[in-house]
């Protein structure tokens, strides 16, 4: 049976400084959104499945399933914002909120591929705020948390939910061609995407979509891109709207901020501008998010705009520059009989902890191993050992 | 710096004359003995790697770009971003058994392939619900000794199918091969990346 026993793949015991590290950027977070207003907000690791359905969550956000005693399908969550809009929803909460959260999400992944399964996120939602500056919020927390935490400037890539429906809309096809073509460009796979378009190649936009695929990249990338190109109304719109707020947002921070108007919105319930962010060496986004101005009308009578981002703290936690300094602890050992006195030695002393070894030996054995000082507390004095078998202090 | 996952053997060799002819200096990799891992310049280095692991090299982000058969995509469903196709056509995934075999003949066929989902998605197309059987090696071999009705399996020039007296019933498609990517790479490394693309691929999207 012992041998039978593992983890579920995917899935990983935070040990090794990590966890404090993680504990550490949690709490920095937490205290940083604390001091700026924000309310915490804890939803329950299991929901309905229902909760989720309407949002068709991509195959990166598989759910762990299971069954309630209802018989009714509960999931783990693999998203935050949907269950924060639930719990606004079911609990009739009024007015604008500023929420932040710090918790787990779980994606069932495929086996055997090197996914993590289980990723910690911290991020706010911002409830009942339509204008820009909800986005700008969340732009100057994100460049707060990267100057503070991050040793290599964060790159943060704009997008907006409805550029893709704004460019098709002018090519006029049914919804199965463009659910087809629009997956293709969106996963990238470029030559299923080529054999698509070839058919307009006769339409006026045929030079936009040949570009599509490329349109990722710095402003300036992005304008060399579409020199020779007209963009259909609605669409040079919203990139007029990307290209405004990242000359907005650009002296918050040192890369030049990016523009990709050829990828899926993060989320099916993003409504309008997105944004993610990367650092140079990690194959990741550590920080993603947009606004969701219909999701709240799935869960109560009228929507309400929102905006919210959510930070990766398992990257953060590899990418942080502070190294966590052990604290140094002194054990205090004592016979059951001075136990009152190790205890009283303990309260009036920062860093001592009582030693739970059974005999002296192996209160000395664990204090060698940890590097740590050892007080044994005896009836008629007290003696302080320090270090690997070191000299009895007097 | 960018680091490509190449397929060893024959889409190495594919490949080394390509890159040379974009101007990379390719002696390390034709010089390369037993190492896997071949620095050619400052700007790109080579890991030799198994076609049906391209992928995990490329998704975990240690490898930012790879070069790979189709067949390996189609068939893993890979999420890696597909750039374009360095050749086209080479191969083709067929269908073939013996000559005494009908494609639409009652009841639910066996089908012995390397290839389940391509196989699966074919059938389905066709209306036709099949058992299939995973065959790692010598796929030709099932229909020979009775452990399956037929084969998918793929073919350059028939010339093995031939000489065990199989017939091609079907050609399910070609298969290219494919110059891959990670999507955050590319966003980190867009410049490189697209001007690898644009001198290795045929079709590249300019």
């Amino acid at each position: 049976m012992k041998g039978s026993i593992r983890l579920p793949s995917g899935l990983q015991d935070v040990t090794n400084g990590l966890a404090e590290r993680k504990e550490r950027i949690c709490r920095y977070v937490g205290k940083y959104l604390y001091q700026r207003g924000y309310r915490k907000v804890t939803t329950p690791m299991l929901e309905y499945k229902e909760v989720f359905t309407p949002f068709n969550l991509s195959s990166h956000q598989r759910f762990y399933e299971c069954h309630g005693r209802d018989q009714r399908t509960l999931v783990l969550r693999s998203d935050m914002t949907i269950p924060i809009a639930r719990a606004i929803g079911t609990n009739a909460w009024e007015g604008s909120q500023r929420l932040y959260y710090v918790g787990d999400v779980l994606i069932n992944e495929e086996e055997h591929q090197g996914k993590v399964n289980q990723i910690t996120q911290a991020g706010i939602e911002l409830i009942g705020y339509s204008s820009l500056k909800a986005e700008l919020e969340c732009m100057s927390i994100i460049a707060n948390w990267s100057e503070r935490l991050l040793p290599t400037p964060i790159c943060i890539e704009l997008g907006h939910a409805k550029v893709g429906d704004a460019i098709l809309e002018a090519l006029h096809l049914d919804k199965e061609d463009e659910a087809v073509l629009l997956g293709a460009l969106y996963s990238k796979k470029i030559p299923d995407y080529m054999n698509c378009i070839q058919q307009y190649q006769s339409s006026a936009l045929y030079p936009l979509l040949a570009k599509w695929p490329r349109l990722f990249g710095t402003v300036q990338e992005i304008q060399e891109e579409l020199s020779t190109i007209i963009l259909p109304v609605k669409a040079q719109h919203l990139l007029d709207e990307l290209y405004d707020f990242a000359q907005l947002i650009q002296p918050m921070f040192i890369e030049p901020i990016r523009i990709d108007m050829s990828t899926k919105a993060p989320q099916t319930y993003y409504t309008g501008l997105t944004c993610k962010g990367y650092v140079e060496g990690m194959a990741s986004y550590l920080v993603s998010g947009g606004r969701y101005d219909q999701l709240l009308g799935y869960f109560q009578e009228e929507s309400m705009p929102a905006m919210g981002i959510a930070f990766d703290i398992d990257c953060l936690s590899q990418l942080v520059k502070d190294e966590v300094v052990k604290p140094s602890i002194t054990y205090v050992y004592a016979e059951p009989k001075q136990l009152e006195e190790a205890y009283e030695l303990i309260g009036n002393n920062e860093g001592y902890s009582l030693s739970l070894g059974d005999t002296l030996e192996e209160a000395k054995a664990q204090a060698n191993r940890e590097k740590a000082e050892l007080i044994i507390v005896a009836t008629d004095r007290e003696r302080r050992l320090t270090g690997v078998d070191s000299e009895v202090i007097e | 710096m960018i680091r490509i996952a190449l397929t060893k053997g024959r889409v190495e060799e594919q490949v080394i004359p390509r890159l040379e002819s974009i101007g990379f200096d390719m002696i390390p990799l034709r010089d390369k003995k037993r190492k896997l891992v071949i620095p050619i310049n400052e700007e790109l280095e080579i890991i030799l790697v198994k076609g049906s692991d391209v992928s995990t090299y490329v998704m975990n982000g240690v490898a930012d770009m790879g070069i790979v058969g189709s067949d390996v995509l189609v068939e893993e469903n890979s999420p890696v971003c597909e750039l374009g196709n360095i050749t086209r056509g080479q191969c083709r995934f067929i269908l073939a058994s013996t000559q005494d075999y009908t494609i639409n003949r009652t009841g639910r066929q066996r089908i012995g392939t390397k290839y389940p989902r391509v196989t699966q998605e074919y059938f389905w197309r066709r209306g036709q619900d099949v058992e299939i059987i995973k065959i790692n090696g010598s796929v030709e071999l099932a229909p020979l000794i009775g452990l399956a009705d037929a084969i998918v399996d793929i073919t350059e020039t028939g010339t093995t199918l031939r000489e065990n007296h199989l017939v091609i019933y079907d050609e399910l498609g070609s298969i290219d091969t494919r110059l891959v990517a990670n999507p955050v790479a590319l966003k980190q490394k867009r410049k490189a990346m697209l001007t690898l693309a644009d001198g290795l691929c045929i079709d590249s999207y300019i």
